[in-house]
């Protein structure tokens, strides 16, 4: 439910950059200055098919959704506070569907990480030991980026949809190298029987909705210099709502993935 | 600018190397041979600490040439202080408040073999003795060996009948760590303290009383306060074994280390519900280890990481893959070259195919 208020918040972010933008871009109609470096119209039709993305938001991991009682392991230990997560992605989209935008494949890669003091064994009480737990969300997803109207009509809007398959790798960790639980393990004992180390693959989905503002107008002659000597059409900034569900699809697996809110800076080509 | 001929440029060439060209040298000291136990870093083979200062084998071997030497015969002086010109006979003179120190006596010959051992160049050092160095800086002392020819007068020595060699004697460790703490862990305690002010400090060492592994004190640890009762050390306690401001003994074994930059270090191998007493010292680059630091007491016990408090909730995640949290940091390294190698590659095809 915390990613509502973003959502909205979002939107009115947007739409208020909106109204001054389109009225540019139709400003730039009228302008009869036709030199290379000034044509408002070069990097709006460039027909691009790859996009990639520099994100960052909170990360909240839903390890305790297994745990019907509260609080579970991942509040006990690390608290209610978000990670910090940052994350890439790199699109190819060679199908262009008229009027509606492309569509292709898209790689994600995040990381994010949380530490904190280990609990004394029987105690909510923290020792001076640190215990940490690293996260590494991607995806393979399908992606369409709706760019028609930005295309068509210069609204420097393009919203987009992102789902597909999506895993998280984690790891578990002390000051002494990876966790290992069970009765007398240690980290120097993983492989013992009864020892089970801190560390998986959780298999899941990733679902995501989002925008970008084309930040193009604020320097159209940059922008189009840009699209002319880089082939980058436009630079974005974009907020989207992400949902990695890492749950292993029933299978023993620590969940964690998340549902939030992420922004960055994108760049199409 | 109107350009030489090379005719008039050879003859300048040639008149130049006439100039420069030295005396024939009859004292060449050609380098140190045998060094067999020293491992210091690079950049660091010749100095001496002291630990190579007490090993009987660390010896110098110094291929020395001699020609001319007549009726004189070879010295070996040293010069501790920079100022100091040992062939000059003013500073070989003992009544200076700072001269040259002679190390050894060789009759010549025309290819020598001097070797001299570590303790020998350190005891000719002002301030140590028997591979102590009394001195408070603890920087390293750079020194001097002079390999003269010198006759039976003793007097001022030719450059052409002089060699020399220059190294770094350092056999002090850097100022102990202060305000040491040891918190609770499972099976080892956490050690926090402050760096020194010293520039040479290369790694912390921690010292644990009783050592790890063992569970009895072997020098019976008295503690009061807080630490006493298990857990962080914010009581206070003692030791015979370690003393404060003391270089710990080289029979000691250390429970735990750290690098230069690091502010803490894991004290491991300890036995949980057993308390220690730790303490810490530097040490730097020649591997000197510099006095130990205040104690700090505690006791470790069983801990629960996130991973053990996951499991015990009934979590059933884990024993998935093998890939460590450096593992992590470094595959996103590569990631990202990845994803800029495929954008970039990408970005080229589409420029040829235009």
């Amino acid at each position: 439910m915390m990613e509502r208020p973003w959502i909205v918040a979002s939107s009115i972010v947007c739409v208020g950059l909106l109204a001054p933008a389109s009225a540019f871009a139709q400003g730039r109609i009228a302008d009869n200055d036709w030199r290379h470096d000034s044509r408002p119209t070069d990097a709006e039709t460039k027909n691009t098919m790859f996009a990639a993305e520099l994100r960052f938001g909170p990360y909240w991991p839903q390890v305790d959704d297994e745990f019907s009682s509260a609080p579970g392991p991942y509040e006990r230990v690390f608290g209610t506070g978000p990670q910090f997560y940052f994350g890439l992605e790199f699109d190819f989209m060679p199908l262009r569907i008229p009027y509606v935008g492309m569509i292709g494949p898209g790689f994600g890669w995040g990381y994010t990480a949380t530490s904190a003091k280990a609990l004394i064994s029987g105690t909510n009480t923290a020792s001076q030991e640190d215990t940490s737990l690293s996260i590494m969300p991607m995806h393979l997803s399908l992606v369409a980026r709706f760019d028609e109207l930005q295309r068509r009509t210069g609204v420097p809007i393009v919203p987009y949809l992102k789902f597909g398959p999506a895993l998280g790798v984690w790891n578990a960790s002390t000051s002494e190298g990876t966790s290992v639980a069970g009765a007398g393990c240690t980290v120097d004992t993983p492989d013992a029987a009864g020892c089970t180390s801190g560390n998986g693959i959780t298999w899941g989905l990733n679902f995501a909705i989002g925008g970008m503002l084309s930040l193009n107008w604020l320097d159209p002659r940059s922008a189009n210099l840009l699209a002319h000597e880089n082939d980058v059409a436009h630079a974005y900034l974009f907020g989207e709502w992400m949902d990695a569900v890492l749950t292993g699809f029933g299978a023993d697996a620590m969940h964690v993935g998340s549902s939030t809110v992420v922004v960055g800076l994108a760049a199409d080509f | 600018m109107r350009s030489r001929t090379p005719r008039t440029m050879l003859a300048a060439a040639l008149v130049t190397a006439v100039v420069a060209l030295p005396a024939q040298a009859k004292v060449t000291v050609q380098s140190v041979v045998d060094r067999p136990d020293a491992k210091h870093p690079s950049g660091h083979e010749f100095e001496i600490s002291r630990k190579d200062c007490e090993n009987a084998k660390d010896l110098f071997t110094f291929d020395v040439k001699l020609a001319d030497f007549g009726s004189k015969q070879l010295e070996v002086w040293l010069a501790e202080d920079s100022t100091l010109d040992c062939k000059l006979k003013e500073d070989r003179t003992q009544s200076q408040a700072s001269h040259c120190v002679l190390v050894t006596t060789k009759a010549p010959d025309d290819t020598l073999k001097v070797a001299i051992s570590s303790a020998e160049i350190a005891g000719k050092f002002d301030g140590v003795s028997g591979c102590i160095d009394s001195n408070s800086n603890t920087a390293a002392r750079t020194f001097s060996l002079y390999f003269l020819l010198i006759d039976a007068n003793g007097a001022d020595v030719d450059a052409t009948d002089a060699g020399t060699w220059t190294s770094k004697l350092d056999m002090l460790g850097p100022g102990p760590p202060t305000d040491v703490t040891a918190g609770l862990g499972d099976g080892l305690l956490v050690v926090d303290y402050t760096a020194p002010s010293s520039s040479d400090v290369d790694g912390f060492t921690v010292y644990c009383d009783p050592p790890a592994g063992t569970t009895s004190a072997t020098s019976g640890v008295t503690t009061t306060g807080a630490g006493g009762g298990g857990g962080g050390g914010s009581g206070s306690c003692s030791s015979s074994v370690l003393v404060p401001g003391k270089v710990p003994d080289s029979s000691l074994v250390s429970c735990g280390s750290a690098a230069k930059s690091s502010a803490t270090a894991n004290a491991k191998g300890l036995t949980n519900g057993t308390t220690y007493a730790v303490a810490v010292a530097s040490h730097d680059v020649l591997d000197n280890v510099g006095a130990l630091s205040e104690l700090a007491c505690g006791t470790p016990a069983p801990v629960d990481d996130f991973f053990q408090t996951y499991r015990d909730a009934g979590g059933t995640g884990g024993g998935g893959c093998s890939i460590s949290g450096a593992g992590l940091v470094g595959q996103a390294g590569l990631f990202g070259l990845g994803l800029a190698g495929l954008a970039l590659a990408a970005r080229r095809a589409r420029s040829t195919k235009r």
